[in-house]
């Protein structure tokens, strides 16, 4: 299986290895707003979501239906050991391009 | 109400799978509850938007098919009736991306496919729209395929009845269930110190009932409003109650003062007992309905287009009969009245729309062929672009697609593409519809297409049928094709087999276009010849200003001299204007000579009965309505009162008079140096 991941996959898997136990698709939603300054539909987030889960990258269970959902439980997800290999891989290639440039903004 | 919007949340139950719904559902909720907060419009604005956003841009149908793999993954697939349904949806939605995609990556092709579709759709949807309004769409009026127009007439012209006569016409006819009558006149509407010239119409009582035609406000004309004496009454058209008296309800019981004459001298003034509804009109707007009287004396002196409602299984032929026969009776021991032959019955709506639409048959011709010629030429460059795709095609093949699939893929493209250009289409019309109104004259005839659902229906049919059309050989040959056979010549040997399909069809499509450019000519040239009917008068820019004796003050009808300075002034004031290149003056007198005899041809020549007609007019008239002159000269200045009497007649009545010995030519002027009037 191949571990390359698009930039939004390798956001997603940011985002739910930051709220840790209560990663669902509108705490992800509003995190990647707030921290990465990216707008995602609900839908594109489920299409990736589904689509990491699919390679086994994440892995997803029920949780507990409450009031202000409607009564409507959340699905939690969890990243998956394949995926912090991928997270991994994917931050290596980056780090070996990065090596030995100057970082950027500085005038070297 | 704090929850989100039920419909959305219900859309989506339906559209995701079951295992993700609840999950979504809940985000949307939370999200929804979230940006709502206090509540506010600001808020809630924007709190639906978010959600609708999010609903609109759900991809449920790639949720979908990753849930059913997931599933597969799991447990054996079980084929069920609802499965089935999706994944034909699932396949069209795909075949439509596919076609988007493919589009996309030939802009060029999509491009000029699109623009020379879009204008043939265009094109025939706005000519649709005119045929549409005069021969099929439904008149506003109530059960309008029974009314009728009653009256002499002329292929292109419907002349009004006396009173009298259609008074007598509806006492004998038995094929009607009624037969009402109305008939207008101009009078001046005093807004503000502006006298203005409109129409009224006048309605006898009964009439608009016969057209199903309720007032939105007050009632319509009694009997007893036109007895003698009876309080003059009025009803407003719904434009006249909104620009006069702002729309309010109080207007019944208002006065409404007119006059009939320029100088104002003559005041009349009615009560407002109703107001006719908005899309009304006969022809033409008029401002105000008054009521026709027909049962009085002077009755005699007036003319009516009476319309009937014909009793229901009687066809306008068998009423036409019977008022002929009607006619006959009431002409005997009168040898001046015409009798019945020219008495037509005739629709409504063939009425209305007389001298309208001249040609729209021919021209829908030409602008069906311009549109299967775009049809045809988009087909040859889709068969080309099949042909250079059939790599790809190919490779499709080789993964298991069905030829069957492999042919809806090319149609579905060819229907996108269609669609496109019934987009362009749909601009075309809009920019059209104008100029076709305008062209076919349907101004003055109260049937205007619109651009409506009814339109667009057509449009949308038109797109769809002519990308069916272009997609449909480069499809069938797509089907037939062995793409394997296709795979080893790509490998192998020469494709001399396909090479020659492809000359063949282009010289099929060059010789298919030969034919309908041909025939989209022979009937342009048809047309034309309906359309610019050699008048012997250029009608381009021609103006006319009228100025009427009657309507002037007393002492300028009885003496018409009095008129010169004040025609002058018109004259001058018109020459001044700087788009005006030319102005000429034509006296058009209510006597006109009974007879015209040429001098030394004896009585034979005389105008046989036919009512001559004679003009007066000035020396740049000719020269300004670009009227040749065939022989002899035209007026000049110096033929003025007290000259010897010039006059010029055209080739029609030079022919007749003068016979062979007068140089004859086409149809124009002739000029005679000593001719004078007789009679």
């Amino acid at each position: 299986m191949t571990h390359a991941l698009t930039d939004l996959e390798q956001l997603i898997l940011l985002a739910v290895l930051r709220i840790g136990d209560d990663a669902y698709g509108g705490a992800v939603q509003d995190l990647l707003e707030a921290r990465a300054a990216r707008t995602v539909t609900l839908g594109s987030l489920y299409n990736a979501l589904t689509r990491l889960e699919e390679r086994g990258l994440v892995e997803s269970q029920m949780g507990e239906p409450t009031a202000v959902r409607g009564g409507k439980a959340k699905r939690l997800y969890r990243v998956t050991g394949a995926g912090r290999e991928a997270l991994a891989e994917t931050k290596a290639v980056f780090d070996r391009m990065w090596a030995g440039l100057p970082e950027p903004g500085s005038t070297a | 109400m704090s929850r989100s919007p039920r419909l959305g949340r219900l859309v989506l139950r339906r559209l995701l799978p079951d295992d993700l719904t609840a999950a979504i559902e809940g985000d949307l909720e939370e999200g929804f509850v979230r940006r709502l907060g206090e509540g506010g419009l600001r808020r809630r604005v924007g709190a639906l938007g978010w959600f609708w956003w999010q609903v609109a841009t759900m991809p449920w149908w790639s949720l979908r098919r990753r849930a059913a793999r997931a599933r597969a993954g799991r447990s054996h697939w079980k084929p069920r009736r609802e499965a089935w349904r999706w994944r034909r949806l699932d396949e069209l939605l795909h075949d439509l991306r596919f076609a988007g995609r493919g589009l996309r990556r030939s802009p060029g092709f999509t491009v000029v496919a699109a623009l020379s579709l879009g204008f043939g759709i265009g094109a025939t949807t706005t000519l649709f729209g005119v045929i549409d309004a005069l021969d099929f769409r439904p008149l506003p009026f109530a059960d309008s395929g029974r009314l009728v127009f009653l009256g002499r007439s002329c292929p292109t012209c419907s002349l009004r009845t006396p009173l009298s006569e259609a008074a007598e016409w509806r006492a004998h006819a038995r094929s009607y269930e009624d037969v009402a009558f109305w008939s207008d006149s101009e009078v001046f509407l005093l807004d503000g110190d502006v006298a203005e010239l409109t129409e009224v119409g006048h309605a006898s009582p009964g009439f608009l009932e016969l057209l199903g035609v309720r007032p939105v406000l007050g009632r319509t004309f009694t009997p007893e409003d036109t007895v003698a004496g009876a309080e003059p009454v009025a009803l407003l058209s719904h434009e006249t109650w909104r620009r006069r008296f702002g729309g309010e309800p109080s207007v019944l019981g208002a006065r409404i003062e007119y006059f009939v004459d320029a100088g104002l001298t003559r005041p009349q003034a009615a009560t407002v007992i109703g107001v006719l509804p908005e899309d009304f009109r006969l022809r033409r707007e008029r401002s105000l309905w008054v009521p026709l009287s027909w049962r009085d004396e002077r009755r005699v002196t007036s003319y009516t287009e009476p319309v009937g409602r014909l009793r229901p299984g009687v066809t306008p032929a068998a009423a036409t009969t019977e008022l002929r026969g009607i006619a006959e009776g009431l002409a005997t021991g009168d040898p001046e009245g015409s009798g019945g032959r020219d008495i037509a019955v005739r629709p409504l709506r063939e009425v209305l729309g007389l001298g309208a639409g001249e040609g729209r048959g021919i021209l829908f011709g030409v602008t069906a062929l311009v549109l299967l010629i775009a049809i045809v030429n988009v087909t040859g460059l889709s068969i080309s672009r099949a042909l250079s795709r059939r790599g790809e095609l190919t490779v499709r093949s080789a993964l298991g697609a069905s030829r069957l699939r492999l042919a809806r893929l090319l149609l579905v493209e060819g229907v996108s593409l269609g669609l496109l250009g019934g987009a362009v289409g749909v601009l075309v019309v809009a920019s059209s519809m104008g100029a076709a109104r305008r062209w076919f004259e349907l101004e003055g005839t109260g049937l205007s297409p619109a651009i409506d659902f009814r339109l667009l229906g057509f449009g949308v049919a038109v797109s769809v049928l002519a990308g069916i059309l272009t997609a449909l050989l480069p499809s069938v040959r797509t089907a037939r094709a062995d793409h394997f056979a296709s795979l080893r010549e790509r490998s192998g040997s020469g494709s001399s087999g396909v090479r020659g399909v492809t000359s063949v069809l282009l010289t099929v499509q060059v010789a298919l276009a030969l034919v309908l450019l041909t025939g989209a000519g022979v009937l342009s040239a048809e047309f034309l010849k309906l359309r610019y009917l050699d008048l012997g008068f250029d009608p381009r820019g021609l103006y006319e200003v009228s100025l009427s004796a009657m309507r002037g003050p007393p002492e300028l009808r009885e003496a018409p001299e009095a008129w010169r300075p004040t025609v002058e002034e018109v004259r001058r004031n018109v020459a001044s204007v700087s788009a005006v290149t030319g102005v000429a003056l034509e006296h058009v007198s209510a006597i006109n000579p009974a007879v015209v005899r040429a001098e030394g041809m004896g009585g034979a020549a005389s105008s046989e009965g036919r009512t001559p007609s004679v003009k007066a007019v000035d020396a740049s008239y000719f020269a300004t309505l670009r009227t040749p002159i065939i022989a002899g000269r035209g007026f000049t200045a110096s033929d003025r009162r007290g000259e010897p009497p010039v006059a010029v007649v055209n080739a029609t009545a030079a022919t007749r008079f003068w016979g062979e010995r007068t140089p004859s030519g086409g149809g124009s002027s002739w000029a005679t140096p000593r001719a004078s009037e007789s009679g």
